[in-house]
């Protein structure tokens, strides 16, 4: 159909004032000129010797329709020009329109007859396919459809809708591929593997998609990748419930006979059943969480009793989390099994903060003079289990310990920069410089951001307290060092 | 343990401030933080001071301020610019227009009364005269000449320390 929408053009130079080798040159220049337009399929030179005597001229078999225009405003442009008759024959299906003139305003009426010959929804079609081929409209192309509908006196409604056919349901590349894929994505649900008729369907879809094998073979391999792994999800979760619910039958089996001898109590295989859960994560997952609840009903234990089982048995796999001050230091615990260093490194602040200040004050040496004991070594015992005792309150006093001055226990921590006789020359860190994960300088962490009073500008803790805190240590839990001695 | 501490009294603060007479409440803030820290003898308000405000007077200062300029200015609302340029005080001085111009390392902090007395002022401008006052000797350190902050160069810590304040105020 696009053909009927293309004119056949032919162009002769008639003036008979022109010797042949003039009429000859001024046809080529149109040639060059007619070649030089965009958009205009092979133009020919055509000369010929006919009865007439010698005649030389242009064809254009396959002429676009919105080429037209400029074509005979180019014809017109010379003419104007260089006034030399031409002879011009347009030939619509089966229609010519022949005119033979020295004006441009002659030869540009022609186009409003041509255009009237051609059906003109055709005209706009053939354009908006050529337009549509690879992807949605331009602004320019859709600017120049704009112009063309003008020209064919299209009413808005009927050009949208030949712009539709034309663009096909998917707009763009983006939406054809966005189109298969959920088709795919669907069939796979549907069921995996795809059979082989569902894969010559999908074949059938992608070619009248206009998709290419390389267009589709990312978005196969990533589905068809994705449909392995789900499939190999679900075998792996229902071989693991038909375990459980052998274990569940073996864990309900005893419950009718509550008397027998040498039979557990509900307690111990409470807590047995907890360590087990417990024995590999802090964070008992909502699966093992809800059999547990249904474990505590069977065996009729109170929620209280539970959660003091729980809680003894967390703190032996875990760590203790004593407080005398009432400080909650499951959050630190947390943070340190999951080894976020830097959250725990400001959660530490806040449960030291909350221990041994009043209004959240930075700890003065007086206020870590009375710091409380029982909170000292929570602290530094979660620090050291979860670092295998390299961060921790111990590993700073034994670098406290083993060096001459403040200053020098500062450098080696890596805490403050320093050189020079009495470490005299001293360059401080900010505290977001400091190293807040594995592998830093031996009681690098925690630092001592509670005892601070600006942090960005300098991380820097007073010598006073830095004996005091030290000295209250000692007390608290005397160092190894010391009670050999 | 401690002997209870006369409440602060707010109401002329409430009052300059429902006036929107910024720069008389500026002033007056200042005052109640020294006040807060050390009712009977006010202090200068150093690093160690700021360290020990009292939760509750921050917050009050801080509600009354954000109340009556529409969360334009008060002291949650310098942490959060603050916070939010990862802790630069160059950058935070001249986002609320303490510093005329950057040029880094160097940035000069303007005089006291060349801030902007009014709402049109950058937001987290206020309070600042806190952060301006300083003794003469802190003025000499800071770079000015015995004139508070100004003509100073940047220098972070008593905005640090404040933001350290309001974080630990926070986390109670």
């Amino acid at each position: 159909m696009a053909a009927d929408s293309k004119i056949h053009f032919t162009t002769h130079l008639s003036d008979r004032g022109l010797n042949n080798e003039e009429r000859d040159q001024q046809v080529r220049d149109l040639f060059e000129k007619i070649q030089s337009l965009t958009g205009i399929d092979a133009p020919r030179y055509v000369a010929e010797v006919g009865t007439d005597g010698h005649r030389s001229g242009i064809e254009i078999a396959q002429l676009e329709a919105d080429r037209l225009r400029p074509l005979l405003r180019l014809i017109g442009d010379r003419l104007d020009k260089t006034p030399l008759e031409m002879q011009i024959i347009l030939q619509v299906g089966s229609t010519y329109l022949q005119t033979q003139t020295h004006k441009s305003e002659e030869v540009l009426a022609m186009l409003p007859l041509a255009e009237r010959l051609l059906p003109k929804h055709l005209v706009y079609e053939g354009k908006a396919e050529a337009y549509a081929r690879r992807s949605g409209f331009t602004p320019v192309e859709q600017a120049n459809l704009e112009m063309l509908r003008y020209r064919l006196d299209l009413n808005p409604d009927e050009a949208r809708a030949i712009q539709a056919k034309a663009l096909g349901p998917y707009e763009t590349l983006e939406h054809s591929l966005e189109r298969y894929e959920q088709v795919l994505s669907q069939e796979i649900q549907r069921q995996y593997p795809l059979s082989e008729e569902t894969e010559a369907e999908l074949k059938r879809l992608q070619e009248s998609l206009g998709l290419t094998y390389e267009d589709i073979t990312e978005i196969r391999d990533k589905h068809l990748f994705r449909a392995q792994t789900d499939q190999k999800q679900v075998d792996d979760l229902k071989a693991r419930i038909t375990q459980l619910q052998t274990t569940i039958t073996q864990l309900q089996q005893p419950q009718p006979d509550p008397e027998d001898r040498a039979e557990p109590s509900a307690r111990d295989r409470y807590q047995q059943a907890f360590r087990q859960i417990i024995q590999t994560t802090l964070y008992p997952s909502d699966f093992d969480r809800g059999r547990l609840e249904q474990a505590r009903q069977i065996w009729q234990l109170s929620p209280d009793e539970v959660a003091a089982l729980e809680q003894s048995i967390t703190d032996e796999l875990y760590g203790p989390i004593k407080s005398s001050k009432g400080v909650d230091y499951r959050r630190l615990r947390q943070l340190l099994w999951s080894q976020q260093w830097q959250e725990a490194d400001r959660e530490t602040e806040r449960v030291m903060l909350q221990a041994g200040s009043q209004d959240m004050r930075p700890l003065s040496s007086s206020l870590l003079n009375s710091f409380p004991c029982v909170d000292l070594i929570t602290v530094d015992g979660l620090w050291q289990r979860y670092s295998g005792g390299r961060y921790g309150f111990e590993p700073q006093r034994q670098v406290y310990a083993a060096e001459s001055s403040i200053a020098d226990f500062l450098r080696v921590l890596g805490w403050q920069d320093s050189w020079g006789w009495g470490g005299i020359i001293k360059v401080t860190r900010a505290y977001s410089e400091l190293q807040f994960r594995e592998g830093a300088p031996k009681g690098h962490l925690p630092t001592w951001r509670w005892a601070c009073t600006t942090l960005e500008s300098a991380y820097t803790i007073g010598s006073a307290e830095i004996d005091t805190f030290f000295e209250r240590l000692n007390q608290c839990l005397p160092s190894k060092s010391s009670s050999l001695s | 343990m401690q002997t209870t501490i006369p409440a602060l009294d707010y109401q002329d603060l409430d009052n300059l401030l429902s006036e929107q007479d910024w720069e008389a409440a500026d002033r007056l803030s200042a005052d109640l933080l020294r006040q807060a820290v050390s009712p009977d003898q006010p202090v200068d308000l150093d690093l160690a001071a700021i360290a020990h405000l009292p939760c509750n007077d921050l917050h009050r200062l801080d509600q009354l301020w954000t109340h009556y300029s529409g969360q334009r200015f008060g002291f949650s609302v310098q942490q959060q610019i603050y916070t939010a340029l990862e802790c630069d005080a160059v950058q935070f001085s001249h986002e609320v227009g303490w510093t005329p111009w950057t040029f880094r390392p160097f940035a000069f902090f303007r005089f006291y009364h060349q801030l902007d007395f009014s709402l049109e002022a950058p937001r987290g401008q206020f309070p600042a005269f806190w952060f301006w006052q300083l003794p003469l000797n802190g003025s000499l350190l800071a770079g000015g000449f015995g004139s508070g902050r100004g003509a100073g160069y940047v220098d972070a810590k008593k905005l640090d320390a404040l933001i350290l304040r309001l974080e630990r105020c926070s986390l109670q």
